[in-house]
């Protein structure tokens, strides 16, 4: 499903306008985002939570050409589905 | 930092910041991730503009062992929810380590680095993380028992300067770090909050970092060391000698045994040279003078002898040594020694009795 098939079907179900979806959609996320930005986690109760992790930097090898390489520490976001989630996956 | 929101802020925040009825807001929220949930069980891909792609993934089973038992266990086949966050957005998040890049590793690093670790910021101290971990895998790593304070770790001269000797990396893309360190969002900076986890692998780091650093280090250091030494040496040579002449040779060695042997020899027999003189002097005037001359005269080596006058002066010639004047006055080398003693005042050291040293040559009676 994509971007637009998931905004006009949240549209159906919430009887409001499209574009009045979109904003409250790019609102939500900006939030959201904001808060990953500040190191915060955000947990939604029966869907689950979205982290922040920090990945340590590391050696690799490239297997070609037999380089090590340093990857540089990172954050990033990680999703965690809540248990209802994995259940109903099941 | 490190706080744990929950829809119901979410909507709080939706309501407070965005001018929404508090209704909608809640409706919203709670809709939005209905929808994603529903979509995703019945189409297996929900792709969101701005957020992500969650997917369902089928896993097949796979043979694997129990933690506990040690056993074999099979970990069915199942099917996992995935998350990945779209491109924007990972970038966004990765704002304070954006300025890292992977970089091709020369040989300078010890390969035993920890193997990479997740951790959640919840506990940790970011931007002071990153610098002690880039610091880390430089060889600039410093004590883990300080972990606490990365930063102040950083700014120790000691481990700089080692970074300064066996880095190979830029130093300006390290300054560069430390400084994009420093100048992390305030919202990121914190008093340190201790990670075990991180402290652990740091110290896997540091312990093995330092020790690089010291294997590289004694490189060129070693040789200076080396010179250094070599240069001790020579000046310890140098005051033996001027201290301890007699250091130098068998002879001297000889010589001073000799030296004491003679001193031994003539205060032991002062008393007796007077009391045998005349006895002495009567023998050699029974014998016949003739025979007299030749015992005087005949100068055995392995015998003790008393200096009982001068014999003569002589005048030491170029390139002539002590036993050379023996021989020419006694016939035999050994009895340098008695001269020496006979001079002590004129020869300081019988190894080197300069061109033109006035002598007196003893007379040498053999010791009874």
């Amino acid at each position: 499903m994509n971007n637009k098939e998931f905004t006009s079907k949240l549209a159906d179900r919430l009887h409001i306008p499209l574009t009045e979806v979109n904003e409250l959609m790019s609102f939500l996320i900006k939030d959201m985002t904001e808060q990953w930005m500040d190191g915060n986690s955000v947990n939604i109760q029966g869907f689950g939570s979205f982290e922040v992790k920090k990945k340590m930097e590391r050696i690799s090898v490239n297997p070609t050409t037999k380089l090590r390489l340093l990857v540089p520490p990172k954050l990033v976001l990680n999703f965690k589905p809540s248990s209802i989630v994995k259940e109903k996956i099941k | 930092m490190n706080d744990k929101l929950t829809t119901q802020n979410l909507i709080d925040n939706l309501a407070a910041r965005h001018g929404i009825s508090r209704r909608n807001a809640e409706s919203f929220v709670k809709e939005f991730f209905s929808v994603i949930k529903d979509s995703l069980e019945r189409e297996r891909y929900v792709k969101i503009k701005g957020l992500g792609t969650f997917k369902l993934i089928d896993v097949e089973s796979r043979e694997s062992i129990d933690v506990n038992t040690g056993e074999r266990i099979e970990i069915k086949g199942h099917t996992k929810v995935t998350f990945t966050p779209e491109a924007a957005l990972k970038e966004a998040i990765n704002k304070p380590f954006s300025q890292f890049e992977t970089t091709v590793l020369n040989d300078n690093f010890e390969v035993n680095v920890s193997p990479a670790e997740e951790e959640t910021i919840e506990s940790d101290d970011m931007p002071e993380v990153p610098v002690e971990d880039s610091v880390g895998t430089l060889p600039t790593k410093t004590p883990a028992d300080e972990s606490e304070n990365p930063m102040d770790e950083t700014e120790e001269s000691e481990k700089s300067q080692e970074s300064d000797q066996s880095l190979l990396r830029d130093d300006s893309e390290i300054s560069q770090r430390e400084s994009s360190s420093s100048d992390k969002p305030t919202g990121l900076i914190d008093e340190p909050t201790d990670n075990q986890n991180e402290s652990k692998s740091v110290v896997n780091k540091v312990e093995v970092y330092p020790k690089k650093d010291q294997s590289s280090l004694s490189g060129p250091m070693k040789w200076f060391w080396l010179f250094f030494l070599l240069i001790l040496l020579l000046c310890g040579g140098v005051l033996t000698h001027t201290y301890f002449p007699d250091l130098f040779g068998r002879k001297s060695e000889q010589a001073t045994k000799a030296y004491y042997d003679l001193d031994l020899t003539i205060t032991d027999t002062v008393a007796k040279v007077d009391s045998t003189k005349p006895q002495v002097d009567s023998v050699l005037r029974d014998t016949l003078p003739a025979k007299m001359e030749a015992q005087v005269e005949v100068y055995e080596k392995n015998k003790q002898y008393d200096i009982v006058g001068t014999k003569a002066t002589y005048t030491i010639q170029k390139n002539e040594s002590l036993s050379d004047v023996s021989i020419k006055f006694f016939g035999i080398k050994e009895l340098w020694p008695y001269i020496v003693k006979h001079n002590s005042d004129v020869i300081k050291n019988p190894d080197n009795v300069p061109f033109g040293t006035a002598i007196k040559i003893p007379k040498l009676t053999v010791k009874k």
